[in-house]
């Protein structure tokens, strides 16, 4: 097994509303990383998946929990950490448009993270720059150009590069394609993957887009209403996916192929819409919209349990092992 | 669907639009020809910026100012759209042609109510002397139809009250409610997620049955289009490369474009992503002669740069605007 990187226990950030409601925006999530794996987090919007980015990047303080990083808990730590620790964790956002400043050159932005992060001189510097842009596949020309004369991949293959001049372990890559068209997409995609082997990284990738994750996750977690549903092995979670949300979730996929038709579970119509996180429904998150709701889910919150090696499930209806449409 | 009798609600006819932006002309319709017959469903593929909207924005003839018509025509049951007058124009937006836009939060005015904003669309939709009473039933019947829980209240709600799923409702109503027969969807659920979204096209779905409309369906998910449509267009920057019924493209894609788009998709069946397409979308100020996927296509040949492809017909209805289409697979 390798070895353990990343170990969240209980994380929960609240946003206080000035009328004295609270945005429960990460209620309690447990998860662990480990070393050169791909970890997928999965949700629709406002199930709080880059709330958990920004609290791991430090843009957030945990309201409660842990994040027990290399060791160290870094939970409560906002941006007050260590060069290492903020050097090793690094980010990628959704759009490369407006995660690059436009004013400023290609090499001025890669820059920025290596002055404050190496010792490199500005020569040395300017040579890494270029170095990492080869890394990332882009001719080292890009590095005089602005963000305006890139496209949207290669823009977003530039925030890779400056995500790597820290030298990171760990990555976080929230929506990094969602921004982009399937031809380029394929393109920052298989770079990403490359660039993993080579650097031994470990990537959270965030994404809404199941297919997507099938392809690049090692295992997925599915997040609901600042929660978590189910996490297993991508092959798992694929082949027998267990929670009611997530068998909404794959239904609901387009396929572009009739080969994929058959990887959908039963036909789950999608019914109801995620509910505001200021008003989480008691119990289950998702009883509003389960079709095999019991009493007991309206009362209490499902916990964790582990139906096969490594497959776990958040839901009342295991308490039994019984599969929500299974059998028909 | 596609045999001889059902007739042509809307015929695109070699459709070439330029764009004038500060003085460099932008070419990037070119010749686009479709149609789409009474009760059919098309869908119109292709990546950002390759004039699917474009595309789309001609056939209600709102293009902006500083688009310039090079040749082509629109033909609505007949007439065509460019040539109309500004009644025939009127009427055929009122009743004939509605878009649905992508993103229901920019479609909605933030500062009037559900309620302003539906009686304005229908006011426009109905004749002059149609009692605001019965243009109200009309609309809370509209938000019925669209599944709205408790249309009264959403009447009087404004857009910030309502999620992005429940917007692209009331558009929806707001197109559909005035009965109009040809239904432009712009990307209706790309900006939803994916449970919404299915709930929006299960919703269209439904609706198209009901009126017996027609659609064009425009997206970039290939899934999409090949869950909704019957037959789909191929669109790679300002022109159509491949056309046919939907199963037959997407069972057996023949232009080198197509394929590779295929190819990129990511699969939930989980056999790895292909390499991407190599290059970028043309420059339009400047671009390709010949075919204008030739720079990016891996068998192209002399032939490709020196003159457009026309379309080949190399299936009964499926046809591919390549010289190489009989060879590609």
């Amino acid at each position: 097994m390798a070895e353990k990187i990343l170990e969240i226990k209980g994380l929960k950030k609240y946003f206080p509303l000035p009328n004295g409601q609270v945005v429960k925006a990460v209620d309690g999530v447990d998860l662990e990383l480990y070393a050169g794996e791909t970890l997928g987090l999965v949700g629709e919007s406002g199930s709080g998946k880059s709330t958990i980015a920004y609290v791991l990047v430090g843009m957030y303080e945990a309201t409660d929990g842990d994040i027990i990083f290399k060791g160290d808990n870094i939970a409560k730590t906002g941006l007050h950490r260590t060069l290492k620790q903020r050097g090793d964790i690094q980010i990628v956002f959704q759009d490369p448009g407006s995660s690059l400043n436009p004013r400023r050159t290609i090499e001025q932005s890669i820059m920025v993270p290596l002055e404050i992060h190496t010792s490199l001189s500005k020569q040395e510097a300017k040579k890494q720059v270029r170095k990492l842009l080869e890394e990332v596949g882009l001719p080292s020309e890009v590095a005089e150009g602005y963000p305006r004369t890139l496209g949207g991949g290669e823009r977003q293959l530039v925030s890779v590069a400056r995500a790597l001049a820290t030298n990171p372990s760990f990555m976080i890559l929230d929506e990094p394609t969602s921004a982009l068209d399937v031809s380029v997409q394929a393109k920052v995609i298989n770079k990403l993957i490359d660039l993993q082997k080579e650097f031994r990284l470990s990537y959270l990738f965030i994404t809404h887009d199941l297919s997507l994750m099938r392809n690049v996750a090692d295992r997925v977690a599915i997040l609901y209403l600042g929660r978590l549903c189910e996490l297993a092995s991508t092959a798992d979670f694929f082949q027998k996916p267990l929670h009611p949300y997530t068998q909404m979730l794959l239904s609901s996929v387009p396929v572009a192929t009739t080969e994929e038709e058959k990887m959908k579970p039963v036909k789950v119509l999608s019914t109801g819409e995620i509910p505001s996180p200021v008003n989480v429904p008691p119990g289950c998150a998702f009883h509003l919209r389960c079709r095999h709701k019991k009493p007991i889910c309206l009362r209490e919150q499902p916990t964790r349990r582990e139906i096969f090696p490594g497959h776990y499930v958040w839901c009342h209806l295991f308490e039994q092992k019984e599969s929500p449409g299974s059998g028909k | 669907m596609d045999n001889a009798q059902t007739d042509t609600i809307l015929e695109i006819k070699d459709l070439s639009v330029s764009f004038d932006v500060y003085g460099s002309i932008s070419h990037v319709l070119d010749g686009v020809s479709f149609r789409v017959n009474r009760g059919q469903r098309v869908g119109l593929v292709g990546e950002s910026g390759c004039g699917k909207t474009t595309t789309l924005k001609a056939i209600l003839n709102v293009l902006p100012p500083n688009a310039i018509l090079n040749k082509g025509e629109i033909l609505f049951e007949g007439h065509n759209v460019f040539t109309m007058v500004d009644r025939q124009l009127a009427e055929m937006r009122r009743t004939g042609a509605g878009m649905i836009f992508q993103d229901p939060s920019s479609a909605l005015n933030p500062v009037f109510s559900i309620k302003q904003q539906f009686m304005a669309a229908l006011k426009y939709a109905f004749p002059p002397n149609t009692p605001p009473k019965e243009l109200y039933e009309i609309a809370v019947k509209a938000l019925e139809d669209v599944m709205m829980p408790d249309p009264e209240r959403i009447m009087n709600s404004f857009p910030y009250q309502l999620s992005g799923g429940m917007r692209q409702r009331v558009c929806i109503a707001m197109t559909i409610a005035a009965g109009r027969k040809l239904v432009l969807a712009d990307e209706p659920g790309t900006s939803l997620d994916v449970t919404i979204q299915d709930q929006i096209m299960r919703l269209i779905d439904r609706l198209v049955q009901e009126n017996d409309l027609s659609v064009i369906m425009v997206a970039h998910s290939l899934g999409v289009i090949r869950e909704f449509t019957s037959y789909v267009n191929i669109m790679y920057a300002g022109t159509l490369v491949e056309g046919g019924k939907t199963r037959d493209v997407f069972e057996n894609p023949r232009h080198p474009y197509t394929i590779a788009l295929m190819a990129c998709v990511p699969k939930l069946t989980g056999e790895g992503i292909a390499e991407g397409i190599p290059g970028r979308v043309p420059d339009y100020t400047a671009p390709p002669t010949g075919c204008r996927y030739f720079p990016r296509c891996p068998y192209a040949q002399e032939i490709c740069r020196a003159k457009k492809p026309q379309p080949v017909e190399i299936d009964p209805g499926h046809w591919v605007s390549c010289y190489l289409a009989n060879e590609v697979s």
